[in-house]
């Protein structure tokens, strides 16, 4: 039995003018969120779209949990769910209207499987009220609740985040976390970075319609295990400091700002070395007032890589 | 219960809507009946006069509801899905397509079918048997209202799945709501024409033009002369009793089941259409033995209703085939990354795949192929001896292979013709480009020659001809040619060859810089 949730080989999708996707492959382990971030236009939307059989590509396979979701869609729908960046809900419909009508539709004990999705997805609240009058917050988690009523093993959501309050995105986050405890494998596309940084566990580069980078999370930690640490000084920094800060940076480089006031190093992030760090400082008598270190994110990794595919490109 | 029904009866079901028009047609039906207090001058029974008004006044009511509003909801049902977004979550539901169909086809007019069921069904039927006078009844009076009972259901259904297949179709070509709506027109115009042939033929089968004397008039009686559909004149009125028999092909077929029959038909392809398209949309890939079949079928079904033998066996099936190679070259020119996959699956040597993936305008210019050929084979079997002794073809067996071979050849140039249209960047609206181009080669280019040289001469750009006056000897007697046929034939070959030649030119042309455009 394959442990990849998500197999995808040779995929390209045309546009009549463009390739959408180029030469897609990729694999996806069970149980991870990964996180699918692209420019806009990168072909995002249109990939997630071929992975939930909605639009079939020009050639390569797709296998969602061992099912051909190219050759046979409908059957792989009972193994996914998916929500688009741009879904709607039944206006006229209840909340708990819709959620029947999707049990229904995957043949599940009506009764039970909505009750089941509506405590999972802490909507008791709203179950009662018609679809066109939830906010879209609200919109978004009984969206996600009609996505995975039938318990899919993959879910694929694009851009969920969009239009969300900061609390709404909190909770968002929450619930991805708590679907993937259960077993489930998430793809999520965002464009808010931060956000995703917070429960994916994987990340796919996507830019051109080419899948740029695949990374997980222990490749992503190694990747951050060194970042800069923004040291304050009460005074400005002296040239002897200076030499000292500079043999205790990893790259043996440190920048100084224009009233020697910060001093910025690389370091590694790990509590107990920056336990080290602080009291090396403190020893060597060197003006501390402030001390942060700022971990390498999704983002900069992210940017970090979009920049080595522009100059590649150049 | 289906959940797609179930969804729709929950949107569309409020007592309201149940309501208002239950009310409107009782009222009609009551006004209908109580209206008519005095027979006509036909002296028939005045149950005869209050049926009559009855089943017009139902028909009226009936038509606004069932046809405009119900083709109204089960379109709307589809845009509106669209345009609220709601779309994608019943393409990711595993129903089977054919309870998808099932349910919006029937679950959006639950209204309309719970009130024509348990209303408008009985007011009919009740109508009817009043309207049919016992004396005249030339069968027994239950088959002639089951059959137009059936004729009324099938229209229905018949019209509320062709909507929602034309919708499915805007759909599919990625055009605006608006252009989906207007599509409703012709296939409201289309419905009224067959609601109306099913009215015209029940009202054949009780109209009487009749006077109390006409009994034993000169010795006629109904059972031995009226029954038998014939007519007569009587001091200046006609009597005539007009239930007749009509032909399918040779088949005897009185016309209310010929019209019962003909809508059964549409109901059928237009619900195997909805079904097939609404598979489409739910990325299933077929293989296009449906489409086979409806073009064999359609045209021999369809040309049966002629009752002349060259409207038969040219005029009507090559118009169809026609009309129908059109319509889905239309539909598919366009698609420039589904020719690319059957390209591909052919030189993969994956003949399954090709198979799905084979343009349906293929599969039609196939079968009108194998229709040529066929009246290639058939039509010299038809031919006479002359008295000398010598084989002769007969002018109209030639003829019939002759309009054949032209239609195919029309229908190469324009398959052509619409590729260029579709394929060329600088044309935005492909689809305006196709009706332009119809417009300018079978209407406004004749009309133009037919001002310039004559009657004939229009003939010439290479239109195809049906009409055995047109035959070759006729065309040539514009007064752009001479008498000469064989330079006609030259002339008009020569016309439609160098057209064919035209646009394979171009299209070669257009085509590898489209196959270009991809690549890059």
């Amino acid at each position: 039995m394959s442990q990849n949730a998500i197999t995808v080989s040779s995929l390209n999708y045309y546009y009549p003018d463009k390739k959408a996707l180029e030469n897609i492959t990729i694999q996806i382990p069970k149980g991870e969120i990964t996180a699918l971030v692209g420019p806009n236009g990168a072909g995002k939307s249109t990939l997630m779209r071929c992975l939930a059989g909605l639009d079939s590509p020009f050639s390569g396979e797709i296998s969602i949990c061992g099912i051909d979701i190219i050759n046979n869609p409908r059957q792989g729908h009972s193994k996914l769910g998916y929500l688009s960046d741009d879904f709607g809900l039944y206006e006229e419909l209840t909340v708990k209207d819709v959620l029947e009508y999707m049990a229904g539709c995957h043949e599940l004990p009506i009764k039970d499987s909505v009750d089941t999705v509506i405590k999972r997805l802490k909507i008791e609240s709203v179950q009662d009220k018609k679809c066109g009058a939830l906010s879209r917050g609200w919109k978004q988690r009984v969206g996600i609740a009609m996505a995975v009523i039938h318990m899919p093993e993959v879910l694929i959501l694009d851009e969920p985040a969009s239009g969300l309050d900061p609390e709404a995105r909190s909770e968002l986050s929450t619930i991805l976390k708590d679907l993937q405890k259960e077993g489930m494998t998430i793809l999520v596309s965002s464009h808010i970075l931060s956000e995703l940084e917070e429960y994916s566990t994987a990340m796919l580069v996507l830019r051109d319609g080419k899948i740029k980078d695949h990374i997980t999370l222990e490749q992503q930690k190694a990747l951050t295990s060194i970042s800069s640490v923004h040291i304050g000084l009460s005074s400005p920094v002296t040239p002897a400091q200076k030499i000292h800060l500079e043999n205790l940076s990893q790259d043996k480089k440190i920048s100084v700002t224009e009233n020697r006031h910060t001093v910025t190093i690389q370091h590694k992030n790990e509590p107990e070395q920056l336990n080290i760090l602080l009291k090396s400082l403190l020893d060597e008598n060197i003006p501390v007032c402030s001390f942060t270190p700022s971990q390498s994110t999704l983002q900069t990794l992210y940017l970090e890589i979009a920049q080595t595919d522009k100059n590649q490109d150049k | 219960m289906n959940p797609e029904f179930r969804k729709h009866a929950k949107l569309e079901l409020t007592p309201l809507r149940l309501l208002l028009p239950l009310v409107v047609l009782l009222l009609g039906a009551w006004a209908g009946w109580v209206s008519v207090t005095e027979i006509g001058w036909e002296n028939l029974p005045l149950e005869h006069y209050k049926g009559e008004s009855l089943l017009y006044w139902t028909c009226s009511i009936g038509f606004i509801f069932t046809i405009l509003w119900g083709t109204y909801l089960c379109t709307s049902t589809i845009t509106e899905e669209v345009s609220q977004k709601s779309w994608t979550f019943m393409e990711l539901s595993p129903l089977s397509t054919s309870k998808i169909l099932f349910g919006k086809l029937f679950g959006s007019t639950i209204t309309i079918w719970i009130i024509t069921l348990f209303f408008g069904i009985p007011i009919l039927a009740f109508a009817v048997s009043n309207y049919i006078p016992d004396i005249l009844a030339p069968r027994n009076e239950n088959i002639t209202i089951t059959m137009f009972i059936a004729g009324v259901l099938l229209w229905i259904v018949a019209t509320h799945a062709f909507a929602f297949f034309t919708v499915l179709g805007t759909l599919k070509l990625k055009l605006p709501k608006s252009a989906a709506l207007a599509m409703l027109i012709p296939v409201i115009i289309v419905s009224m024409i067959f609601g109306g042939l099913l009215l015209e033929n029940i009202n054949d089968y009780t109209t009487m033009h009749h006077k109390s004397n006409f009994t034993n008039y000169n010795g006629l009686t109904w059972e031995s002369e009226v029954l038998k559909g014939n007519n007569y004149e009587v001091e200046g009125d006609w009597y005539r009793y007009k239930m007749q028999d009509d032909n399918w092909y040779d088949f005897r077929i009185p016309q209310l089941d010929k019209i019962t029959l003909l809508i059964a038909f549409i109901a059928f392809w237009s619900i195997i259409g909805s079904y097939r398209i609404l598979r489409e949309t739910l990325q299933y890939k077929d293989t296009p033995w449906v489409w086979f079949i409806f073009m064999i079928t359609a045209p021999l079904f369809l040309s049966g209703v002629s009752n002349s033998k060259f409207e038969q066996t040219i005029e009507f099936p090559l118009y169809m085939m026609n009309i129908l190679l059109l319509l889905v070259c239309a539909k598919e020119a366009g698609d420039i990354i589904a020719y690319k996959t059957w390209i591909r699956s052919i030189k993969e040597k994956s003949w399954k795949q090709a198979l799905k993936y084979t343009p349906l305008w293929l599969i039609s210019f196939m079968v009108l192929a194998l229709y040529f050929l066929f009246l290639f084979v058939y039509s010299p079997l038809q031919a006479s001896f002359i008295k000398d002794g010598q084989f002769s073809l007969k002018m109209i067996e030639l003829y019939k292979i002759n309009s054949a071979l032209i239609v195919l050849c029309c229908a190469l140039k324009d398959i052509l013709a619409f590729h260029i249209i579709f394929w060329w960047k600088k044309i935005r609206r492909p689809l305006i480009g196709v009706v332009v181009y119809l417009l300018i080669a079978y209407v406004i280019a004749p009309v133009i020659l037919h001002t310039l040289w004559g009657q004939n001469a229009s003939f010439l750009v290479a239109h195809p001809i049906f009409e055995i006056d047109y035959s070759i000897k006729n065309i040539l007697n514009s007064p752009l040619l001479n008498n000469n046929t064989g330079i006609i034939n030259m002339i008009y070959w020569s016309i439609l060859g160098s057209q064919i030649l035209v646009f394979g030119f171009l299209f070669n042309r257009i085509r590898k810089s489209t196959q270009e455009r991809l690549e890059r």
